[in-house]
């Protein structure tokens, strides 16, 4: 089993009446880039909150890399809550100085992380000057200051145009590329299919659901086969060992089957069949979430 | 503790605000010996005399000279304190509405360390105020002071204590206010208008009305000015207290303790916005 990054322990966060978290067991190895998705208001960023400290939780208990949580822990975990958050008046390189003073990196770190994003040529410019963009990326760079294994990124894209958003994911898929931990928070399931190994669904601060984003994927993929005879077209496939199942449903066998297309239609020639369409469907992670979501209401 | 400064250091130095307070200061520092001179050679031009002393001109009062200078000194530079007390809201406030704080304690400090970073900023605007104000003592006593002996030029030098005690009291009290209002402008407005208005009238009460002087001591205010009482009228002949009362030096630690104990409980038990 990989390293233990982050556990959970009935986590909760009462706030009045309302609980924004409730008994929340998440476990998080390296390597993972690990998706927290959830509708708006969900509980992720509270979650987050806690984890890093700035949020104190009503009960439960968490651990990082095993340990208890300190702020020399912390030190080492990168990690930008909701918005990137700098003083508006200074430069990014004077505000990056703060956080190397305070993640005890050495000044030198500074124009590596900051050319690393792309923004080593305006470093000397006010933060407040910057675009949304550039302000997430300095966001980044000021998380990777620690060279940290675990980086945490709340709605990274949130707000960012499409080529902000294809610079982000970029950047995500690059850290990961060197096998950091990444926890990252969303609401957008597209954003989590494309980057994220795995997942977990929060609803009004419950986990629904976690797992592997591959298999879920693999999980909801299906056939639609049309012949001239549906009925006999459905026998045919169900006597197939490799079927797993098969029904007639609007003009057309809906297919789920260990075997790949090529291999299906071979088989169906073989039994004397013609298809007259045979398509792989993907089921998308939003579909599998939508479902998730709507059976836990 | 020195990597807190620096990090405070960071923060405050490249800053608008606090070069603007800084420098107000400091222009303030310079500019009332200057300008008290000017003021005793107006009053003498104008013939101006104490019926109690007659013959005596103003510039031969010996508000500048030792043993009287340290009150006198201390006591007007008392009232531009406020620049400094203005410079520590709106450093806290930053911190607040810019969200630092929480991203501060996120990158991996804690909560302590924060506090302490802040401590040690009033610390040393306390510290250096009244560096300041002793050098600018020594200097002016000894050029003007006819009688320099040391026994002499140091009696009553606990005037500066009282001094760093009133600007670190002034400074943490502002500091809580900025953490309890969150924002700049009204904690500054609301201070401004409970320094002039609301205390002074609150302790004209307690002292005449409900002739409670010790209680009126107490009043926040109160125990942040009566550190270095006023003692002008001394030329006058009046009886005023001219020396450092002990019940003003505990009332102040109290408080001191009390902003304390308060800043550290609202940047640890609440959650961090």
């Amino acid at each position: 089993m990989p390293e233990l990054i982050l556990q959970t322990h009935k986590l909760n966060k009462q706030y009045g009446k309302i609980s924004a978290v409730q008994d929340l067991d998440l476990t998080i190895h390296a390597g993972q880039v690990f998706g927290l998705l959830g509708p708006n208001g969900s509980g992720k960023t509270t979650t987050l909150g806690m984890v890093l400290g700035v949020i104190n939780a009503t009960s439960g208990h968490f651990t990082w890399y095993g340990k208890r949580p300190t702020h020399k822990v912390r030190q080492q975990i990168g990690a930008i809550l909701e918005h990137p958050i700098f003083f508006p008046h200074l430069t990014a390189f004077q505000n990056l100085r703060i956080a190397a003073q305070i993640k005890e990196v050495q000044d030198k770190r500074i124009p590596e992380v900051l050319d690393w994003v792309g923004l080593g040529n305006r470093q000397h410019d006010k933060y407040s000057g910057y675009s949304l963009g550039m302000k997430q990326r300095l966001a980044i760079a000021s998380a990777l200051l620690s060279n940290p294994q675990v980086l945490i990124l709340d709605e990274p894209t949130n707000g960012l145009d499409p080529l902000g958003i294809a610079d982000i994911r970029t950047l995500i898929l690059r850290i990961a590329g060197e096998g950091k931990t990444i926890i990252l928070a969303s609401h957008l399931l597209d954003e989590v299919q494309k980057v994220c190994t795995d997942f977990a669904v929060l609803k009004q601060g419950k986990l629904i659901y976690s797992g592997n984003v591959a298999e879920e994927l693999a999980k909801g993929q299906y056939f639609e086969v049309v012949a001239e005879n549906l009925e006999t077209l459905k026998n045919a496939l169900e006597a197939d060992e490799r079927t797993i199942t098969a029904e007639i449903t609007a003009g057309y066998v809906r297919l789920k089957s260990n075997a790949k297309g090529d291999e299906i239609n071979r088989y169906l020639i073989q039994q004397g069949i013609v298809v007259s369409a045979l398509s792989p469907k993907k089921k998308t992670l939003e579909n599998q979430f939508l479902h998730l979501v709507s059976q836990h209401d | 503790m020195i990597r807190l400064l620096k990090i405070e250091w960071l923060k405050c130095a490249p800053s608008r605000y606090f070069r603007i307070m800084v420098g107000i200061w400091l222009l303030a520092f310079l500019a009332i010996p200057l300008g008290f001179k000017l003021l005793l050679q107006w009053l003498e031009s104008k013939g101006f005399s104490l019926e109690q002393l007659p013959g005596v001109t103003a510039t031969e009062l010996p508000i500048f000279d030792f043993v009287d200078i340290w009150q006198n000194l201390t006591y007007v530079y008392k009232c531009i304190s406020i620049f400094l007390v203005i410079l520590v809201i709106i450093n806290i406030t930053n911190e607040l509405d810019f969200k630092t704080y929480r991203q501060n304690i996120i990158d991996g400090m804690s909560k302590r360390q924060f506090l302490i970073s802040k401590l040690l900023l009033i610390t040393v605007l306390a510290t250096s105020a009244t560096v300041l104000v002793a050098i600018l003592g020594f200097i002016i006593g000894y050029i003007g002071s006819p009688v320099k002996s040391w026994p002499y030029v140091i009696k009553h030098i606990n005037f500066l204590g009282a001094y760093w005690l009133h600007v670190l009291l002034f400074l943490s009290f502002g500091m809580l206010l900025a953490l309890l209002i969150k924002r700049a402008g009204i904690v500054i407005a609301l201070l401004l208008f409970w320094m002039s208005i609301v205390e002074p009238i609150g302790a004209s009460i307690i002292n005449f009305g409900l002739k409670q002087p010790f209680l009126a001591d107490l009043l926040p205010m109160e125990a942040i000015w009566n550190l270095i009482p006023r003692s002008i009228e001394k030329y006058g002949l009046q009886d005023v207290r001219y020396w450092v009362s002990t019940q003003s030096v505990l009332i102040a630690l109290s408080y001191v303790a009390l902003y304390l104990m308060a800043i550290w409980l609202l940047l640890t038990k609440r959650d961090v916005k």
